[in-house]
């Protein structure tokens, strides 16, 4: 067990612990040995504290891009830090002091087998790297710098390098203001913290921007930012051999995410258009063949309100094996009325010379239906552990409480991350886990609804966003009224 | 629609399952072999299904029992794979114990309930 400094990218702030801890567990889970993986995360997640305390206690709530964090080992904080967007790096740390001199004096103090890799042998090429947040170095500053270090780098009997090298030292150096922004002139050569250490991951960022929505084929006005997808499939476990689908698929943007991460994959939605895609070299097909990825394992046109996958329910009734669940995980962005209204479709009753080529008519729907269908669904069809990752729309008025508002017995709350689109609108992603399939069984299915908030934070969002009356959704038919055409 | 896809569908308006699959263009993709996602879907999928699936498509008989471990018959995993991930269903219908039609339509099936009415 080492201390490690972990240091996240400068936005999503809200999204990036929550992301190290998904990618931390999916680590743990892919390991068969481990007994009791939950036992480890939440020792894990107690390791990580932010490195900058006082920030924290700022009215203004700036929450620092520098956290500490004990990983098992290097393999596990690579393993960990490579899969993350949000991490910019993962250094295993040698010293942290308040300045570069004391710094400097800590890092002489050390023993020699801290930095063991580097003095096995010539052949153990480096290159050191100044970092530093909150303030900008010139060349020449920058060399100065790393010449301040120059009585330890100088011990390593390997060859500096600054493109083929096998490893890479950072120094890094904290000056962000301490009270935000200010008009104040701040000290900026007195930096708030300095680190040093060995650079162990780098997060995946470049390879996230392959697939940059601007150089996409086929997009339509609601495909998810490639980077926030990432960060979905990450929540949601996204891994080599798992079964995930989007019952909302649209223009596929998430499903490509986790298909880059090596998930199976499976779409549904339920507005025609988008499935059949705009002509043959521009659907949701020729996203895939793109980026080369897996194909999906198959695309359904279908209602979530009355989806037409298996509910583990009636298997039993048929078979005697009994399978807890077939899905890995649910990603869900939700048509919340903003761009995309929330819909259903209508029954009609057709003369069967048509049925085959009818598109049948659709009409607008509440979105707490849309949530409580996608729990209903999730609750028949994943497996235990597996994850329930969705957007909901909020307005500036949301708060940590409103967080607590969606809950059902059979999911436990991962987490909760607000990104803010505009100063009205905002938008979170909620993640749920499945718990085990023996844990439930103790209430009625049909209950499920009521543990949802009856006036949730979502409701009529719409309405609210656009202070328009008639968005309201009261008007709109309730969840089983289309029964009526029977 | 993908065999594989079929095996997770039920009749939305009657609940129950299996549907019954009357396929007109069927198609075969070639794709990587991947025998542990073969194993890691053989316990979610109904089997007595796959096994009847295995008969309409003459891909001949499976085991009475689903292969657990991967030492068991490679043959088998070879015809899985074929079978639930490499045929393809361009055209056809699902049908309901009860009769509603779903079309499959470019291999992407249409799962909203459209009552029949032929009066």
């Amino acid at each position: 067990m080492h201390k490690y400094l972990v240091i996240f990218r400068d936005i999503h702030k809200e999204f990036s612990v929550p992301e190290l801890l998904s990618v931390y567990s999916l680590v743990i889970r892919r390991q068969k040995d481990i007994v009791k993986p939950k036992l480890q995360e939440d020792f894990f997640a107690k390791t990580i504290r932010s490195a900058s305390c006082d920030l924290e206690t700022d009215t203004k709530k700036i929450r620092g891009v520098f956290y500490f964090a004990n990983f098992q080992s290097d393999q596990e904080a690579f393993l960990v830090g490579s899969r993350c967007v949000l991490v910019r790096a993962i250094i295993r740390l040698w010293s942290h002091a308040r300045s570069h001199e004391l710094c400097l004096k800590q890092l002489q103090s050390l023993g020699k087998d801290v930095f063991k890799e580097l003095l096995l042998s010539e052949k153990e090429s480096f290159r050191c790297r100044l970092f530093s947040y909150g303030r900008k170095y010139s060349q020449s500053e920058t060399v100065n710098r790393i010449n301040f270090y120059s009585s330890i780098l100088q011990q390593f009997p390997g060859k500096v390098n600054l493109q083929n090298f096998k490893h890479e030292i950072w120094i890094v150096e904290d000056s962000f203001p301490k009270a935000g922004h200010t008009n104040e002139p701040s000290r900026i050569d007195i930096p708030n913290h300095v680190y040093a250490g060995l650079l162990i991951a780098e997060g995946c960022v470049k390879q996230v921007q392959k697939y940059t929505l601007k150089k996409r084929n086929f997009i339509g006005t609601t495909s998810m930012d490639a980077e926030l997808a990432f960060i979905m499939a990450n929540f949601a476990l996204a891994d080599n051999l798992k079964l995930i689908l989007d019952p909302f698929v649209g223009t596929a943007s998430i499903l490509i995410s986790s298909a880059a991460f090596g998930a199976e994959t499976l779409g549904s939605d339920l507005s025609f258009t988008v499935l059949k895609g705009k002509n043959k070299e521009e659907n949701i097909v020729s996203n895939f063949r793109q980026y080369k990825l897996q194909q999906p394992l198959g695309i359904v046109r279908c209602d979530i309100l009355h989806n037409p996958w298996r509910h583990e329910s009636i298997m039993s009734s048929f078979t005697s094996f009994k399978c807890h669940g077939w899905l890995d995980a649910i990603v869900a962005d939700l048509p919340y009325g903003v761009r995309e209204s929330s819909r259903e479709f209508v029954g009609e009753k057709l003369h069967s010379r048509f049925v085959l080529n009818h598109i049948p008519k659709t009409s607008r729907v509440g979105l707490d239906n849309l949530v409580s269908s996608l729990f209903d669904f999730a609750t028949s069809s994943l497996v235990g552990g597996g994850r329930l990752v969705f957007w909901l729309p909020c307005t500036d008025e949301f708060s940590e409480r409103d967080k607590t508002e969606i809950c059902h017995p059979s999911f436990i709350s991962i987490a909760a991350c607000r990104q803010i689109l505009t100063c009205r609108f905002h938008r979170v992603l909620f993640v749920f886990e499945r718990k085990a399939w023996e844990d439930d069984k103790l209430y009625d299915s049909d209950m499920s609804g009521a543990f949802l908030h009856q006036g949730p934070f979502y409701k009529d969002f719409a309405a609210k966003l656009f202070r328009e009356e008639k968005r309201t959704e009261d008007a709109l038919w309730r969840k089983g009224q289309w029964h009526r055409i029977e | 629609m993908r065999l594989l896809t079929y095996n997770f569908l039920q009749c939305p308006k009657t609940k129950t399952f299996p549907l019954i699959l009357e396929p007109t263009q069927v198609e075969t993709i070639e794709t990587e072999y991947n025998k542990e996602f073969i194993l890691r879907m053989i316990p979610r999928l109904d089997w007595n299904l796959v096994r009847q699936v295995s008969r309409q498509f003459a891909f001949g008989e499976l085991p009475q029992v689903a292969p657990k471990e991967s030492t068991e018959d490679e043959e088998t995993f070879r015809l899985l794979h074929k079978m639930l991930l490499e045929t393809h269903i361009k055209e056809g219908v699902l049908k309901s114990q009860d009769g509603t039609i779903y079309p499959i339509k470019d291999g992407i099936p249409n799962m909203l309930i459209t009552q029949v009415n032929d009066e």
